[in-house]
């Protein structure tokens, strides 16, 4: 899709595979398989899924200015968990400690 | 016009073959293309063995390949059966073992639902897989009976049709009250008459860019894609994935230039919630409908008042009666929140009845049951002949073998000639636009040894779900069982719209002097919750 893919540290990556699977109720078999085809995103866990990001990471995440594909794996949703920890200079350290 | 749905691209591939027909993306189809795609398909179909009647089921997303195979099916003289992607193996299962289809229509979006589907049914008849894409036919555990690949070795002149508008054009399969989903029967008739009366009433034309937003297997996007095809005008496809962020589904419609938005009320909701839609948004928007849920009048307040030179459209009708059966143009943006809008007045050819329990009128603001007849009547339940004969009952006017169907739904006449609805009779539920049967999520239940007993109801929320399905269950085990365990459980045989949203652990479940269970009392213990523990805490 044209977007630079992050690296990003693995204990983030981790630790939002863990959300990930636990708020979707689904084994995520790998950082790329894709949620949106795998069905596994509605819009009702998707709220869920986002606050539960919002608190453990306490990032912003603004509803309007996400794009379906900052969605589709969980290697993408650490992406932009992580954009949104540098923007916003979260006190959390990317390892998610 | 009552005529064959297939026929109704044939004239536009003639008239105006380089029109875009059908887009998705980047993906798309003139009309003679799409003419001459399904006419292939249509040939190759009736080639592995398809005949006049038999069932092709539509294992594919929505995508211009499943419009294909829907055209395709119907010019090989049979119907088609949309199935939920979204739906587990288990459940498509039940769907196959019930409709029999003498072909399956896959794709590899779907290569992993078929293989499992096909090995959760070993036992049925095995249906013939078409491969719908020119690659990977050769990877699958089952042979393909045929490819993509194989269209271009057939004619693209139209085989001869040998069905008539009395026959099937597809079966839709909705929840069941005892578990297993039902099949409504609906003909090229039924459709025909409620496109033909839609496009005059709206004043369809080629210009027109029209959404199909629904999934195939609601029979809402049937008026979508007949409507669109009949008209000439463009059908554009809205990935499922634009749902999740209401601003993106926003951008489909302006970018798209969208000039006809058909959509559910829970998403016009969330769309209004989340300010998605700007002050005269949508330039080249003229009418939004809905149908399937009623409009909070907040919201539909927001959207007429966001979008002054858009009409609005309120349409109402079960899959039964096929689309729609009765429409309301609101006529201005609602002053007060609490207005009630009405479901309306009957389309053409159909008629709306509110009647007592001995089947006789109700007077003026009484409620009753309502009842329709009329021109979109499916002729029922696929192969059940016992649900089909408890709603599709003898007309007491005594009209000559007219039928009405018993909607479920109570409504009452207003004096101003218009119709309300009031509630509904059963435990059928609408959620996120789902139309859902509690009982079928209390079946699955049933079977999980980790329950001693359990029972479902749902509850109003003011939330964008409007209806938040309730589980209380008491475990077999003193250890107990989780809500995430019942609904990784769940998840197996049930589609994720039909988990339940809230979970209460119970001794054991209340129960009325009857010894039934009291579930006036289990919605009161649910609604005295703190949702957001219901919601979080307690999953």
């Amino acid at each position: 899709m044209g977007t630079v893919e992050m690296p990003v540290a693995l204990p983030l990556l981790e630790k939002i595979r863990q959300i990930v699977s636990e708020r979707l109720l689904v084994q995520v078999d790998s950082v790329d398989t894709d949620l949106l085809e795998e069905g596994a995103l509605d819009s009702l866990s998707l709220v869920e899924l986002l606050a539960d990001l919002e608190r453990t990471f306490v990032v912003n995440l603004v509803f309007a200015d996400l794009e379906i594909d900052d969605l589709r794996t969980v290697n993408r949703i650490t992406a932009l968990v992580a954009r949104h920890m540098d923007a916003e200079g979260s006190g959390l350290r990317r390892d998610g400690k | 016009m009552t005529d064959l749905l297939q026929r109704r691209i044939a004239g536009h591939a003639d008239r105006q073959p380089d029109a875009v027909a059908v887009v998705l993306g980047r993906q798309s189809l003139t009309y003679r293309e799409l003419e001459e795609r399904t006419n292939r398909l249509a040939r190759i179909l009736k080639q592995v063995g398809c005949e006049r009647g038999d069932r092709v089921g539509i294992l594919l997303p929505k995508s211009v390949e499943a419009i294909v195979g829907m055209f395709g099916a119907l010019k090989a003289d049979c119907a088609y059966v949309p199935i939920d992607t979204a739906s587990p193996a288990a459940r498509i299962v039940k769907i196959l073992a019930q409709c029999e289809p003498r072909c399956l229509l896959a794709s590899p979006a779907t290569r992993r639902l078929l293989e499992e589907t096909l090995a959760a049914g070993a036992g049925m008849r095995p249906p013939l897989v078409g491969w719908m894409d020119e690659r990977g036919a050769d990877a699958l555990a089952h042979a393909p009976a045929f490819s993509l690949a194989d269209l271009s070795a057939v004619s693209d002149r139209p085989p001869d049709f040998r069905n008539d508008p009395s026959d099937m054009a597809h079966i839709l399969f909705t929840s069941g009250s005892t578990g297993a989903p039902k099949g409504v029967m609906i003909t090229h008739a039924n459709v025909s008459h409620f496109i033909d009366w839609a496009i005059n009433h709206f004043g369809t034309n080629r210009e027109d860019r029209i959404s199909c937003h629904p999934p195939l297997h609601f029979d809402l996007s049937t008026f979508d894609i007949f409507g669109t095809f009949t008209a000439g005008a463009q059908l554009h496809l809205v990935p499922p994935e634009l749902n999740l962020l209401p601003h993106r589904l926003a951008d489909f419609i302006r970018d798209s230039r969208l000039t006809q938005w058909f959509s559910v009320p829970s998403l016009l909701v969330q769309m209004a919630k989340l300010d998605a839609v700007r002050q005269g948004d949508f330039p080249a928007l003229k009418r939004l409908l809905w149908c399937g849920e009623t409009f909070p009048t907040p919201a539909l307040a927001h959207w007429m008042s966001r979008l002054p030179g858009v009409s609005f459209t309120n349409l109402y009708g079960p899959t039964e009666t096929t689309i729609a059966s009765s429409y309301y143009r609101v006529p201005r943006c609602p002053e007060d929140d609490r207005a009630v809008i009405p479901i309306g007045t009957a389309c053409d050819g159909e008629r709306l009845l509110v009647l007592d329990e001995s089947l006789r009128p109700t007077a003026v603001g009484e409620v009753g049951d309502l009842y329709i007849g009329g021109v979109g009547l499916s002729p029922g339940y696929w192969m059940d002949p016992e649900k089909t004969a408890a709603v599709f009952i003898d007309d007491p006017c005594g009209r000559n073998g007219e039928r009405i169907y018993k909607t479920g739904d109570l409504a009452r006449l207003g004096d101003d000639g218009l119709v309300y609805l009031v509630g509904r009779t059963d435990s059928q539920v609408k959620c996120r636009g789902y139309r859902i049967e509690l009982g079928e999520i209390e079946a699955a239940l049933n079977a999980l040894d980790a329950l001693r007993e359990s029972a479902v109801v749902a509850i109003q929320t003011d939330g964008f779900e409007g209806t938040d399905i309730c589980c209380a269950y008491a475990p077999a085990l003193s250890a107990g069982i989780s809500p995430k365990g019942l609904s990784k459980e769940l998840a197996r045989v049930l589609p994720a719209y039909m988990l339940p949203a809230r979970w209460m652990q119970v001794e054991r479940l209340p129960r009325n002097a009857n010894g039934k269970i009291d579930k006036t009392d289990l919605r009161q213990r649910f609604q005295a919750r703190d949702p957001e523990a219901g919601a979080n805490g307690d999953r």
